[in-house]
C-alpha cells in the first residue's frame, strides 16, 4: 500500500514537472514570493555583508597590528641605533676637542674616562679609569678643553680619584685675567666657587674671566677656571666676596686629560759680569 | 640566603648611586640611596645580621667617597643603632614611621656632612646651596618614603608567609 502510494506521488510529481516545463505554472503570482522574501534576503545579505566586512577588517587589522608591531620594533631599533650613532658622534667630537687641546698643552697628558662619581652629594670627586700604570699619581692636575677640572686625590694601579675644583676641599691659585688681581679659588661643593683674598683695591667685575696663576705648582698657568658671576663687598670687610661660575660643567664631565709630565724649564743663561 | 640578598641589594644601591644615577640625571637633590637599606636592616633584621652589613658598607662608601674617612661609617652605624633603640617604642610597619625615619636619616647625614665641611674644609657650602640641596633631598625622601616603606614591609611579610606555606607542604622541619 505504501509502495503504491509512493509510486503515485512520484508519478504525479513528474507530471507536474513535465507540464511546468512546457509553460509557466504557478499557484500564486511570482511577485508575492519576491515581496515576502526580498526584505528578509536583503536583511540577511546586509547582515552577512556586515559580518564579512567585519571579518575581513578583523583579519586585516590583525595583519595591520602585526605589521604595526613589526614597524614599531624596527623604529625602536633604528632609534636605538640613531642614539648610538649620535653618542659616538658626540664622543668623537669631544675626543677630537680633547686631542687638539692635548696637542696645545705644555707637557705630556693622559686621557682618562670618568667611570663613577662620589656617593655623597657634598663631596665632589670622580673615579677615573686610568691609574699609576698610566703615570697618574697624587697631586697631578686634570683639565679639559674648557679649563681646569681638579687634581688627583689618590691613585691605585689602574684607577684614580680626582678631586674636582668645586669640592669644598679644593683650592687653586688664580688671577682675574683682565686686571691680574690675584686670589685663591675655593670650591664650595655647590654650583659656584669663591675667589678669596681679593682686597678693596683689586679690580674685579662680573663677567671677568678667572684663570690659573701657576703659582700653586699644581695647575699650569693660563687655564680657564671660570667667570665672575657676582661681587659682594661690605665696607667693613677685609676681602671682597667674589663668586665664580666654573668654566667646566662638572655634571657632564666624561673625559679629562691628566697632565703627567711638564716640560722642564730651560736653564737660565749665565749672568755676565 | 636573606643576608646574601641584602648584601646584593647593598652593592646594587652603591652602583646605582655612583654610576647609575649620575649617568641618567644630575645627582643634585638625590638622597643617599643606602639610607632606606640601613633603615630596613635596623627595623626588620637581627642585630648580628644587620650591624656587620651596615658597618661594612659604611667603610666601603668611606673609601669610595672623597669624604673624610669615617663619615659614612658614623652615619650608618649610629643611624642603625639609633633606629634599633627607637624600634622598641615605634610601630615599625607604619609607612609614616618609616618615612619619618628616612627624613630624619637624610637630615642627620647632611648635618654631619656640613659639620665635617665646617671643621675640615677649605671652605663651606653657600647657605642657599645647602638649603636647596637638603630641601630637594627631603622632598624626594618624603615622596619615596611611603613607597619604600611598602616595599620593606612587603619583603618582610612575604618571608613568614612563604615559610608558613612551606611548613604546610612539609618542606620545613
Amino acid at each position: 500500500m505504501l509502495v503504491i502510494g509512493g509510486i503515485v506521488l512520484v508519478a504525479a510529481n513528474l507530471l507536474v514537472i513535465a507540464a511546468a516545463a512546457r509553460r509557466s505554472v504557478s499557484a500564486l503570482p511570482v511577485g508575492v514570493f519576491l515581496e515576502i522574501a526580498a526584505p528578509v534576503q536583503a536583511l540577511a545579505a546586509r547582515a552577512l555583508g556586515a559580518l564579512r566586512a567585519s571579518w575581513e577588517e578583523y583579519v586585516a587589522s590583525g595583519a595591520a597590528a602585526r605589521e604595526n608591531r613589526e614597524l614599531r620594533r624596527r623604529l625602536e631599533e633604528l632609534a636605538g641605533r640613531e642614539a648610538e650613532r649620535r653618542e659616538l658622534e658626540l664622543e668623537n667630537r669631544r675626543l677630537k676637542e680633547l686631542l687638539a687641546f692635548k696637542a696645545a698643552l705644555p707637557g705630556e697628558a693622559v686621557a682618562a674616562r670618568v667611570i663613577a662619581r662620589d656617593p655623597a652629594a657634598w663631596f665632589k670627586t670622580v673615579v677615573l679609569d686610568k691609574g699609576e700604570e698610566d703615570g697618574i699619581r697624587k697631586g697631578l692636575p686634570a683639565v679639559t678643553a674648557r679649563g681646569a677640572v681638579g687634581q688627583i686625590l689618590d691613585a691605585s694601579p689602574r684607577r684614580a680619584r680626582l678631586l674636582l675644583l668645586i669640592d669644598y676641599n679644593s683650592a687653586a691659585d688664580a688671577l682675574v685675567q683682565r686686571s691680574r688681581a690675584r686670589g685663591v679659588l675655593k670650591g664650595t661643593s655647590g654650583a659656584e666657587c669663591l675667589l678669596d683674598y681679593l682686597q678693596h683695591a683689586d679690580d674685579v667685575q662680573p663677567g671677568d674671566a678667572v684663570i690659573t696663576s701657576g703659582f700653586d705648582g699644581v695647575y699650569p698657568k693660563g687655564l680657564l677656571l671660570g667667570t665672575v658671576s657676582a661681587v659682594d663687598f661690605q665696607g667693613s670687610d677685609v676681602f671682597k666676596e667674589v663668586r665664580v661660575a666654573p668654566a667646566v660643567d662638572f655634571d657632564k664631565l666624561e673625559e679629562v686629560l691628566v697632565i703627567v709630565a711638564r716640560p722642564v724649564p730651560a736653564p737660565a743663561p749665565p749672568r755676565r759680569r | 640566603m636573606k643576608t646574601l640578598a641584602l648584601l646584593g641589594a647593598g652593592f646594587f644601591l652603591v652602583l646605582l648611586q655612583t654610576v647609575g644615577v649620575p649617568a641618567l640625571a644630575e645627582t643634585a637633590g638625590v638622597f643617599d640611596l643606602l639610607l632606606p637599606w640601613v633603615i630596613h636592616l635596623a627595623l626588620f633584621r637581627p642585630l648580628r645580621e644587620g650591624l656587620p652589613l651596615v658597618l661594612g658598607f659604611g667603610l666601603l662608601l668611606d673609601h669610595l667617597s672623597g669624604a673624610p674617612l669615617g663619615v659614612f661609617l658614623t652615619v650608618y652605624g649610629w643611624g642603625f643603632l639609633g633606629i634599633r633603640l627607637f624600634r622598641r617604642v615605634l610601630h615599625a610597619e607604619s609607612p609614616w614611621v618609616i618615612t619619618a625615619l628616612l627624613l630624619g636619616a637624610v637630615l642627620f647625614e647632611n648635618l654631619l656632612f656640613l659639620g665635617v665641611m665646617e671643621l675640615a674644609g677649605e671652605s663651606r657650602p653657600l647657605a642657599r646651596d645647602f638649603l636647596r640641596e637638603v630641601g630637594a633631598q627631603l622632598g624626594w625622601a618624603l615622596l619615596a618614603g611611603p613607597l619604600l616603606a611598602a616595599l620593606m614591609v612587603g619583603l618582610e611579610r612575604g618571608r613568614p608567609g612563604r615559610r608558613a606555606r612551606r611548613l604546610a607542604a612539609g618542606g620545613l622541619p
